[in-house]
């Protein structure tokens, strides 16, 4: 039997079931996808209360609804589910966006749950801070939460001002209990938020087309979307779980891309001041484009990525996975009817000599229907802190998915 | 006026670097000049795409989307492409801006990832969505883009052409050079033939029952891609052609772009 708790992910899922049921809601246009997974861990857990199951299958899906109404009036509502029998709780889900605004010609307004992207890397884009991550859903990090507050936009010529407001902080969904992929074997505490979940966070930027050149300058004030960790201590001494902290910080950033040739290149920094640190991160790339291998449909596409971040490693610092990493990558895409694509990428360490070996593929079936498979293996990880808890969760996964 | 500055600065770009317009040359130049000139001021139009493909063994595949072009004034031309099948495409949005002589900027948005992606690569013989159509193929043309020899006057399948040589000015192109059959009557392509860059017959493109909108702007209902090197095939049916709608300039712009996924 599902153990329900009440909270956005239960909401999420329950809207996606009225989705499922009455497709006709709206006037508007209807979208998503249901997926099944296999995930298949060929070790057994490192930590005690960790699920042993090494077959785990999951259900999922995605749910999309926008429609426009009264000329420049649009609304948009992307719900996410999941049912995972053997994860810490069983059903869970996220309200990614839920908004109701106005995009008219040269300024957009939005308010309701909100879900944006800043930066240009492909490994991690250190400077996209607006949305917490959703870590259980993808320990690298590629799916945000959705975040509840209103934005503006002006558009003049080339360059974009955008301007948030978000009242209300949500914290990173971690991995714990039954979940692999947990940071450490302590269980996590509820979350601390210094100056409450209401307090607001603010955040600006500026984005710019020069050509060949893309700018954005941007800067967020509030409380930090990566915590960091407070030792729970029992009348002796003893650790009884981790409580994340989120303080308040403020952060300015600039990220750049430059096109030249069949290479773009890309930079992305920041600085952020925090009650108990304030440190500088940097990050650059470059990524290659090979189209058309040997007059054929196939092409290439290389990545080089490399992560500085002189951040403290106290616990009491929010905590970063790339702060002295390199990334390699490599996609092969078949451009054929099932747009086959294979992707090899390796993030190093280069401070722990730890390496995430990351294997994916991927290709269409038919209208509907796709296939996805993917490799994580967690390489010399024992010393990493940001990999060491996953060093037993070398994952084999496939997916089998109905867009519709 | 502008028309006969767009001329002169083309016959002093050509003359410039030391190349003096052939009578033929001149002819071809001011076929692509007519061309030009009677498609002018459409401002925008929209078209409904269904692209079949079709393998050598007889594998078919479709795609569907909607193409959104706005005409510019001084540059090449906008166009967006917004994909509707197969569903697992639904949303995602290419945005180009189409130049003459320098390479042309592109954009994905990649719904997702909820993120917009900068592309990096210049060639434009990548293939359009796994179809025998190239990047190169799907962009706007631009008078600008091409040297051109006029040939002859030719008769394909009982019409009136001028069969015209195209070489591309452009770096990075997938082509040596292309014979064009322009109708003589509506100033339109009827044929392309595409030669790889060792001079090869590559592709051959031909465009089927031209209609008029507005009572003068040209577009085909079908165009049919076939690969002359493996027989592989992909033909794009068009339909519900729209001038001047409402659509607005702004929307155009890889900052926004991800309106128009929604």
């Amino acid at each position: 039997m599902v153990k329900l708790v009440w909270n956005i992910g239960t909401v999420a899922c329950l809207f996606m079931v009225v989705f499922l049921y009455v497709p006709t809601i709206a006037q508007g246009e209807i979208r998503g996808n249901l997926e099944i997974r296999g995930e298949y861990f060929p070790d057994g857990p490192k930590f005690p209360k960790q699920s042993t199951k090494r077959w785990q299958p999951i259900v999922a899906g995605e749910f999309q609804w926008q429609d426009e109404f009264f000329d420049a009036m649009s609304s948009k509502v992307s719900v996410f589910g999941k049912y995972h029998p053997f994860a810490d709780r069983e059903l869970t889900g996220d309200i990614r966006e839920g908004w109701i605004g106005y995009l008219g010609a040269s300024s957009e307004l939005k308010a309701g749950m909100l879900n944006e992207r800043w930066g240009r890397l492909e490994a991690e884009s250190i400077v996209d801070i607006l949305n917490p991550r959703d870590a259980f859903e993808d320990f690298q990090g590629d799916v945000n939460l959705g975040v509840p507050g209103v934005s503006f936009s002006y558009l003049s010529d080339q360059v974009q001002y955008s301007f948030w407001v978000l009242p209300y902080s949500r914290a990173r969904r971690l991995a714990r209990g039954k979940d692999r992929f947990r940071l450490t074997e302590l269980p996590l505490r509820d979350e601390n938020f210094s100056h409450g979940r209401a307090y607001p966070s603010a955040a600006g930027r500026i984005t710019t087309f020069l050509g060949d050149v893309e700018v954005g300058l941007s800067h967020f004030y509030g409380h930090v979307r990566f915590p960091s960790f407070e030792v729970v201590l029992d009348a002796v001494g003893r650790p009884l779980g981790l409580r994340p902290q989120y303080d308040i910080i403020n952060q300015s950033s600039v990220d750049v891309l430059w096109v030249q040739g069949h290479t773009l290149w890309k930079l992305e920094s920041f600085y952020q001041v925090g009650p108990e640190d304030h440190f500088f991160a940097v990050a650059a790339g470059v990524e290659r484009e090979f189209p058309s291998i040997a007059g054929s449909k196939k092409s290439l596409t290389l990545f080089a990525e490399g992560y500085y971040d002189d951040r403290s490693t106290s616990f009491s610092v929010p905590f970063t996975p790339f702060q002295r990493d390199v990334f390699v990558g490599a996609r092969v895409s078949l451009n054929d009817f099932a747009s086959t694509e294979f992707q090899i990428r390796f993030t190093h360490d280069w401070k722990h000599e730890s390496t995430l070996v990351d294997v994916r593929a991927q290709r269409r079936l038919d209208r509907v229907w796709g296939v996805e498979g993917s490799v994580n293996l967690f390489v010399n990880a024992q010393q990493d802190p940001a990999l060491g808890g996953f060093r037993e969760d070398h994952r084999f996964q496939i997916k089998l998915i109905r867009s519709f | 006026m502008k028309y006969p500055v767009l001329v002169l600065l083309i016959m002093g770009m050509l003359t410039g670097s030391g190349y003096a317009l052939t009578p033929a040359e001149q002819k071809g130049l001011d076929i692509a000049l007519e061309t030009e000139r009677r498609d002018k001021g459409f401002e925008n139009y929209e078209a409904k795409g269904r692209m079949i493909l079709q393998s050598p063994n007889g594998e078919i595949a479709e795609r569907e989307f909607t193409m959104y072009t706005l005409e510019v004034e001084d540059d090449g031309d906008k166009r967006v492409v917004r994909f509707v099948e197969p569903r697992d495409l639904a949303g995602m949005v290419s945005l180009t801006y189409s130049h003459g002589l320098e390479p042309d900027d592109q954009w994905l948005y990649l719904p997702a990832l909820r993120r917009t992606k900068r592309l990096a690569a210049r060639d434009k013989t990548g293939s359009f969505a796994g179809s025998e159509f190239a990047f190169e193929d799907i962009g706007t043309w631009e008078v600008k883009k091409y040297r051109y020899e006029y040939l002859q006057d030719d008769d394909l399948d009982g019409i009136a052409t001028f069969k015209v040589k195209n070489i591309p000015a452009y770096p990075y192109s997938g082509y040596s050079h292309m014979f064009e059959w322009v109708d003589q009557k509506i100033y339109q392509p009827r044929r392309l033939l595409y030669h790889d860059v060792a001079g090869r017959p590559l592709k051959e493109l031909r465009f089927y029952d031209y209609r008029q909108f507005l009572g003068q702007y040209w577009r085909p209902m079908k165009t049919v891609m076939t690969n002359l090197q493996t027989g592989a095939q992909s033909t794009i049916e068009w339909s519900e052609y729209k001038f001047r709608t409402s659509v607005q300039e702004h929307r155009f712009n890889s900052n926004v772009l991800r309106r128009w996924s929604n």
